[in-house]
């Protein structure tokens, strides 16, 4: 994806930006929020700006737009677009700027998308306050509508954003900042809150826009695959500062700064040889309000030496390589390789241990009623067989509404099921009095996506893991705070954290308190949805090895529920891909990344971040009403009827989850086989 | 279509609980009718007679069903006072009443939205503060009590406009409307300062909305900001809560029509109380009660009208 640098004609960079420093005005004083960043984008080029929460990378982004929230303010510095100095223009000569020399788009498109207006409306409104006329701007917003790729867009443009999917809104941001073919475009975290597929096609969106209309595009994202697949350059952001900088090939194969190449390795990816432990990064990201002196990562640095706590490294041209730049007082000269460590398949199934979870033919379906005597039946899981044994792990993958999450609750009992049958370490939920769902809530637990939610913030953390201890008489008074204290350590807390409050935790540790609290009443299994997506990048490795490292010691059960393929091909066993209420696909984990044999698998894994982004993978938008009878994937399958129509068994039949490999099933007329 | 009809049957049910509850507060309340009618030397017969006369002696259940049968045929029954039907009665009085309730309606939603704006967005602090201290002082001054000092200082100190009574709206509408100013003004000044300090909270919180960066990102300016972006978000709210505030104000209206000694329904059930007139009181209890749910129930059609997303919901 590497395409080369074309400048304006004049030779300047669209963006330059020199000594960027700004300030945080905090209750405990100002504090230095960027510090001194020097970087360009050129025309046609898209700088991907990778770091950590409190790594200043959107503030960077809001500093360009001059939309800077009130408590952060630009010390000293030039943010110089086409050679004009931003900084020195007054807020209505920035007015001008914005929406047409300068576009941004956002991570979550519905909040920044108005409720009450129409699509067309705000996109039309971005043409009209650049003095279009109403005409101009009407024919306009259609055009930039087809332009981002909303099918229909004549039918479209009168939908309120509530009616439009994730993707289609975030095309809609899309189309709204290129409305003026902006020379900059920034991009913040963009595709976050969306689907693999869907993030694919908004990427794919992206680089064709640079393409065609030669914007230059700063993209900033937590996501190295993401990086990987669209970036001409990456600038890695720690603590306010540019830790390095270099051309996306020579970033990853062969980073200089310590922290960008920890963070290569700690990162799981799906073409790497799998490691039995994630090289984790001690500690977490530093607080803005109180960043250590001398090089800001010294704290987390296996390379620090003596000079590095006390003087901060300059940002230095590497000398073989005019694009390379590194801040770091002992950046080796010759760049480390990210070599692929030694140590191939790891994990397979355990299927002597004991099974402690039994799902058979489980449906939940929905009833909403709309007249009392007229019910709708949303089937949410709709006939899902699988186990799940003692110390081993289960993922469940697949798109949002897929029924993963529902299937979840069904597990924990948080949702009855329909019809069908689900075990938990021999009991049912259904059925159970009183008495049996107590013994049975202490069998599985949950770890959510966001611990701060779930814990208590006006309980000390001590108390909020003590809680389930006292609900369930597992400690007497006298051995509580000896308990608290032995899960804190079991989670890698230290004792003294047992007084402190939610608040005063990183993400990170208050993930671990959340699976002190679940480990607490020693369950058999532990459901996790999404238990590493919130945390930062450096801090996933380390919950990751934490739950490996549990089940090891106390043979706990998982099932995972996540978006992230390399997360769950370096944490489960056994692989449940799920789509439309059913299971498409079960296995191994290593037979299903091997061989992927379902098409939609194929299309999830084609589509995951760091696959490449040049591969269509032929996956058709989804119709909007789900088909009935037959397969329920065949309106958008690649290979199915809607790309060969003499297939037309997929839409008579509905395909049986058959055996394409040991002990690997797929429900699809065409499945491929691990043999093939 | 569906939600309406299911909001339309929501509304009868509550019609027909607040119809029994009215029914039988009056009835089980201490006191005889009977007693009143008959006048102060009646014998015992003679009041035996009264209420066999007035059907009051039959069982409770029956007596509310006959009443509530009337009524669904448009027969609010006879006044035990006054003897007359007491859908005249209300017809005679519901003129005025109205009045003063649309005017101090229209003052309430001028009077908030622009109050509101100030106070959210106002650029000029002086003009901010002096809003804010003035709708403060609004909100801690009953109705009753601003009408006497509204009296005060228009009709007895000023003496611009008439401290009550009042004119025919057909035959002389610029002397009604001066009959207007003063009791509309009592009644929507208090209203108007809860209104409008709730339309400048929910604003100051749309003004940190996400889709206000995204205009700026466009390069709208302040003022489309705040006039096209936050202000349509809260208009929601703000409606909801007109439609509450509309109950209030007729509840206020029935008091400060004393005040100004208009001739609305106001003294019409104050007298029907103390005579334990039931069929005057019962009547426009009720009417009143049916107003402010119906002003609820315009509230929120208008909002589905307006909030797509309701409108959605209110589709299925
Ligand atoms: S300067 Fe020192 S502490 Fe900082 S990254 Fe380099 S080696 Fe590590
Ligand atoms: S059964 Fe047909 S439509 Fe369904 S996944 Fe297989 S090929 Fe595609």
């Amino acid at each position: 994806m590497i395409t080369t640098v074309h400048n304006t004609p004049d030779g300047e960079p669209v963006l330059r930006v020199r000594g960027l420093t700004a300030v945080l005005d905090l209750p405990t004083g100002p504090a230095t929020a960027l510090h001194e960043l020097d970087f360009d984008i050129g025309a046609g080029e898209i700088l991907g700006v990778v770091g950590e929460s409190g790594s200043g990378k959107s503030l960077t982004s809001l500093a360009v737009m001059r939309m800077l929230p009130d408590a952060a303010r630009v010390t000293a510095g030039q943010i110089l677009l086409h050679g004009e100095d931003l900084l020195t223009k007054s807020e209505k000569d920035m007015r001008r700027l914005r929406g047409r020399h300068l576009g941004i788009v956002f991570q979550d498109p519905l909040a920044y998308l108005h409720p009450l207006k129409r699509v067309g409306a705000q996109l039309r409104e971005s043409l009209t306050v650049h003095a279009a006329t109403r005409a101009q701007a009407a024919t306009r917003a259609l055009e930039l509508l087809k332009l981002v790729g909303i099918p229909d867009a004549e039918q479209r443009i009168d939908d309120y954003p509530h009616q439009f999917s994730g993707g289609m809104r975030q095309r809609v941001m899309i189309a709204m900042a290129v409305a003026h073919n902006p020379s900059l475009l920034i991009a913040d975290e963009p595709t976050t809150a969306l689907d693999v597929t869907i993030q694919a096609e908004i990427l794919r969106v992206l680089v064709r826009l640079r393409d065609e209309l030669g914007t230059a595009v700063m993209l900033i994202t937590h996501d190295i695959g993401v990086v990987e697949d669209t970036c001409d350059r990456v600038l890695v952001m720690y603590a306010g500062r540019i830790a390095e900088q270099a051309g996306t090939g020579t970033l990853l194969k062969s980073p200089r700064h310590p922290y960008t190449r920890e963070l290569l390795r700690s990162v799981p990816h799906l073409n790497t040889p799998l490691l039995d432990r994630l090289p984790a990064i001690p500690g977490q990201p530093p607080d803005p309000r109180n960043r250590p002196a001398g090089c800001p990562f010294h704290d987390r640095c296996p390379d620090v030496r003596d000079r590095c706590t006390r003087e901060m490294p300059p940002l230095e041209r590497v000398d073989a390589d005019p694009g390379h730049s590194v801040a770091c007082w002992v950046a080796p000269d010759t760049p480390v390789q990210i070599a692929a460590p030694a140590g191939g398949e790891r994990r397979t199934g355990r299927p002597e241990t004991e099974v402690i979870l039994s799902v058979e033919d489980v449906r939940v379906w929905y009833t909403s009623r709309r007249w009392p005597w007229s019910t709708e039946v949303v089937p949410a899981v709709d006939g899902v067989t699988f186990q799940a044994r003692q110390g081993t792990a289960v993922g469940l993958v697949g798109e949002s509404g897929c029924g993963k999450s529902t299937l979840a609750k069904a597990i924990l009992g948080l949702q009855p099921v329909t019809s069908g049958r689900l075990t938990v370490a021999g009991r049912e939920w259904s059925g159970a009095d009183s008495h049996q769902r107590a013994a049975l809530r202490r069998t599985v637990q949950m770890v959510f996506q966001d611990p701060y939610a779930s814990l208590n913030p006006r309980m000390t953390v001590g108390d909020s893991i003590a809680e389930p201890l006292r609900n369930y008489h597992l400690a007497g008074r006298s051995q509580l705070a000896g308990a608290v204290r032995e899960l804190l350590d079991q989670v890698g807390l230290p004792a003294r954290y047992a007084d402190s409050y939610p608040y005063q935790l990183s993400g990170g540790q208050r993930q671990r308190v959340g699976i002190a609290r679940a480990l607490a009443v020693s369950p058999k299994l532990i459901v996790a949805d999404e238990p590493v997506s919130a945390l930062d990048v450096s801090v996933q490795a380390q919950v990751i090895n934490l739950f490996d490292d549990l089940r090891d010691r106390t043979g706990v059960g998982y099932v995972f529920i996540t978006h992230d393929l390399a997360v769950a091909r370096h944490m489960c066993d056994d692989i449940l891909v799920m789509y439309a209420g059913r299971i498409v696909e079960s296995g191994p984990a290593s037979a299903i990344f091997a061989n992927p044999s379902h098409p939609y698998t194929r299309t999830l894994l084609a589509s995951a971040p760091g696959s490449g982004l040049t591969k269509d993978t032929g996956l058709k938008p989804a119709s909007g009403t789900r088909p009935t009878g037959g397969c329920r994937f065949r309106d958008r399958c690649p290979v199915g009827p809607a790309a060969n129509p003499q297939r037309t068994v997929c839409a008579e039949r509905d395909p049986a989850l058959d055996a394409v490999g040991p002990r690997h099933h797929a429900a699809c007329h065409f499945a491929e086989r691990d043999d093939r | 279509m569906a939600y309406y009809l299911r909001r339309l049957l929501g509304v009868l049910a509550t019609l027909l609980v607040v119809s029994l509850l009215v029914f039988s507060l009056l009835q089980l309340a201490p006191g005889d009718p009977a007693t009143v009618v008959a006048g102060p030397d009646a014998t015992p017969e003679q009041i035996a007679a009264v209420r066999a006369n007035l059907g009051l002696d039959a069982p409770f259940l029956s007596r509310y069903g006959g009443w509530l049968g009337d009524a669904l045929r448009g027969d609010l029954g006879t006044s035990y006072t006054l003897g007359q039907p007491v859908t005249d009665l209300i017809g005679q009085r519901l003129g005025s009443t109205l009045q003063l309730v649309i005017a101090a309606m229209l003052l309430m939603g001028v009077l908030s939205a622009a109050a509101g704006v100030v106070l959210a967005t106002g650029r000029n602090g002086a003009v901010r503060a002096a809003v804010d201290y003035l709708t403060t002082l609004a909100l801690s001054v009953p109705p009753f009590v601003s009408s006497i000092i509204l009296i005060f200082a228009f009709a007895v100190i000023w003496q611009v406009l008439p401290s009550g009574g009042e004119a025919s709206i057909t035959a002389d509408p610029g002397g009604a409307l001066r009959f207007l100013v003063l009791p509309a003004l009592a009644l929507a000044l208090p209203n108007a300062a809860v209104l409008a300090r709730l339309l400048a909270t929910d604003m100051r919180r749309s003004l940190q909305e996400e889709y206000v960066l995204t205009a700026r990102a466009k390069g709208a300016s302040r003022r489309r900001i705040v006039w096209r972006h936050a202000l349509p978000a809260s208009l929601n709210l703000y409606i909801v809560q007109l439609g509450i505030n509309f109950g209030n104000l007729i509840g206020g209206a029935l008091v400060v029509e004393a005040i100004f000694a208009r001739a609305g329904i106001g003294g019409l059930l104050v007298d029907a109380v103390t005579t334990r007139d039931y069929p005057t009181a019962q009547a426009v209890l009720l009417l009143t009660v049916a107003a402010a749910i119906l002003a609820q129930m315009v509230s929120e059609m208008v909002i589905a009208r307006v909030d797509p997303r309701v409108k959605a919901r209110a589709a299925r």
